[in-house]
């Protein structure tokens, strides 16, 4: 089974954490013992999080990290150093600028499919290995690591055939870290007007 | 800002990402190279393509209230397996994949195996799945026989997925769905219906199509352990659906695709020459098409032969079609033809009647064939009126010039014809 199937699990766990953080002042102890029951218990004779999995299927290794960093951060370990409000402004234009790139011409509104790309057999590939490398030496820098270490470990486990894809994008990009972006960027706008 | 980036991380970052790219691409080295049957030219139109030996059969038994989209492959072993789905109603919960298999010498298919079911593609592949649509089958080069079939979690047909199952027992036992990822956008929208193809390393092609944002077919190669390896876009039409393909040459190979637009309703045509690497811009073929689905496949001497629904509207025609070295597509055959009784109003008697003569050219028992009169006319007709409908052909060559066609019939039967396609020989 490949190591997807936690990517709805995470999304579930920051969703509740996020909203009892925001919404309701209670400890992580009970934040923790919601995040449980709503991963566990099923519903119709299967959890919450494979009904989330059927309907978004697995997401990128990028989300699944950014992810697990929120969790580590709020219930673990204070690792807010490693990714400072700047570079989680420009990882956020980054990963907009790959979501331009590949969503409307590969979901038929262009002549050309991007996605062909993230294939290793592709001739194209090394167009967005370059890009990621790029990125993963952009981001290494104090204050930004976090970025460089989720690219790292997403082109590694891409090598390592972790998710159920054998295509590079799917690694990098999902359309939950794509609305992540934005909302980031659009609340960080409004807040420095 | 950059003053914390030292040459060596640098090079350490460099490394990875060298190291992980040049490993995948150098396991990843593919051929672009089609197996193909030997063929001589296409001979002219004026040489006859003689149809013969026509048998008929029903392969789903029992029957169900509504089965579609039938796909079969001969084995090496001689027998054929076939695969279609069926239910209470298109889309509907209770839809399975099913599996029949026929053996030579033998009277009829055997009874159908319920192969796949919503329930257990769910517990299989660990996520939600509401419905099961298309399947199609082949048999790989070490005789390993695979099934491709989508299924639906969330929304309609535009947002299916594709699935992979594999026997490596000619269809005793089954390994567990696996789901394949073929779009970036929430994997969304992948479909199958036309025969796949193979490559000289073994690896499979499948015509598929998109119908998201547009409707565009594609070609997917996925390795024979269900591992993705490539997709192509085959048309910049966004009305094409439903390709189907004939390798012609180790390079070159020609897509046909069901028009599903506006303006004129003639079939699609690609064609590639360098393995399928690129494709030719879409264009259209002499033959009508009423937004159905099309059937392809290699003949010897004639070069290909197809069956369409040659309407405009409507399915009530299925015919035989070849290609001949002038370019042009001739009907030969008509394997169901009601355009005798479009002139008027068909009523449930007139269907029945129609029907019950059809179906003694069938094999089968009498109580088959009125239990299927029967459904059919419960899919086809309202209280006053019905309509026939022959869709979803499927095509294979058999052994020699030998072929096996099957389609659903008025949405209740699958039907299985076996027929010789041989040419006149021509006297001086």
């Amino acid at each position: 089974m490949s190591i997807g199937i936690a990517s709805s699990y995470l999304l579930i766990a920051a969703i509740i954490t996020l909203l009892m953080d925001k919404f309701a002042t209670t400890s992580k102890i009970r934040s923790l013992l919601l995040i449980t029951f709503a991963c566990l218990l099923p519903i119709f004779d299967m959890p919450a999080p494979l009904y989330i999995r059927g309907a978004i299927g697995d997401l990128s290794l990028v989300s699944q990290c950014i992810l697990a960093a929120y969790l580590l951060n709020y219930y673990v370990v204070d690792i807010s150093h490693l990714a400072k409000t700047i570079a989680k402004k420009q990882f956020a234009v980054y990963v907009l600028m790959l979501a331009l790139a590949l969503y409307p011409a590969s979901l038929g509104l262009s002549l050309i499919d991007p996605y062909e790309a993230g294939y290793a057999s592709s001739d194209w590939h090394f167009v967005l290995f370059s890009a990621a490398c790029a990125a993963a030496i952009f981001f290494y820098r104090p204050g930004s690591q976090l970025f460089t270490f989720i690219m790292l470990a997403s082109t590694t486990l891409f090598w390592l055939n972790a998710l159920e894809s054998t295509n590079y994008w799917d690694y990098l990009l999902d359309p939950v870290i794509t609305i992540l972006a934005l909302g980031y960027l659009v609340v960080r706008l409004i807040k420095n007007k | 800002m950059y003053s914390g980036i030292k040459p060596l991380h640098i090079l350490l970052v460099l490394f990875v990402f060298g190291f992980v790219y040049s490993s995948n691409k150098f396991n990843s080295d593919i051929e672009h190279t089609f197996i193909t049957t030997e063929h001589t030219l296409p001979s002219s139109a004026a040489t006859e393509l003689i149809i013969g030996s026509v048998t008929r059969k029903t392969v789903n038994r029992p029957f169900d209230s509504v089965v579609h989209a039938p796909s079969i492959v001969l084995s090496r072993t001689g027998d054929i397996f076939a695969t279609w789905w069926a239910g209470s109603r298109e889309g509907g919960k209770d839809v399975n994949v099913y599996f029949a298999q026929y053996s030579p010498g033998s009277e009829q298919w055997s009874h159908r195996k319920v192969l796949v079911t919503a329930k257990s593609a769910e517990s299989e592949t660990s996520r939600y799945v509401r419905k099961l649509g298309n399947s199609i089958i082949t048999e790989d080069l070490n005789g390993n026989l695979h099934i491709f079939y989508v299924s639906v979690s969330v929304g309609g047909w535009a947002a299916s997925a594709l699935n992979w199952i594999k026997s490596e027992d000619q269809g005793k036992t089954w390994t567990k769905s696996k789901r394949l990822i073929t779009a970036p956008f929430l994997n969304l929208s992948t479909l199958v219906k036309g025969a796949p193809i193979f490559y000289q390393d073994g690896s499979i092609g499948i015509p598929v199509y998109h119908e998201f944002a547009g409707k565009l077919g594609e070609m997917l190669r996925v390795s024979t352990d269900g591992n993705v390896i490539n997709k192509k876009r085959l048309s910049r039409f966004r009305s094409a659906l439903q390709p189907v393909i004939h390798a012609l040459g180790p390079k070159s190979a020609k897509v046909l695709m069901r028009y599903a637009g506006d303006g004129e309703h003639r079939v699609l045509q690609t064609a590639t020459t360098d393995g399928g690497k690129t494709w030719s811009k879409p264009s259209r073929i002499s033959i009508p098409n009423p937004n159905s689905a099309v059937a392809l496949a290699h003949h010897d001497s004639a070069g290909e032969i197809g069956v369409f629904n040659d309407l405009t509207s409507d399915r009530y025609r299925l015919r035989l079609y070849r290609y001949d070295n002038e370019l042009n597509w001739s009907p030969v055959f008509s394997f169901e033809d009601k355009t005798m009784e479009q002139g008027s109003e068909i009523t449930p008697e007139i269907f029945e009647r129609a029907l019950l003569k059809d179906l003694q050219q069938f094999e089968g028992t009498q109580a088959d064939k009125v239990a299927s009169i029967q459904q059919a006319a419960k899919s086809m007709c309202t209280t006053k009126k019905c309509e026939f409908q022959f869709d979803y052909p499927y095509l294979i060559q058999g052994k020699g010039r030998t072929y096996h066609l099957v389609y659903t019939w008025n949405k209740t039967s699958i039907q299985h014809i076996t027929f010789t396609a041989t040419e006149k020989e021509q006297t001086l």
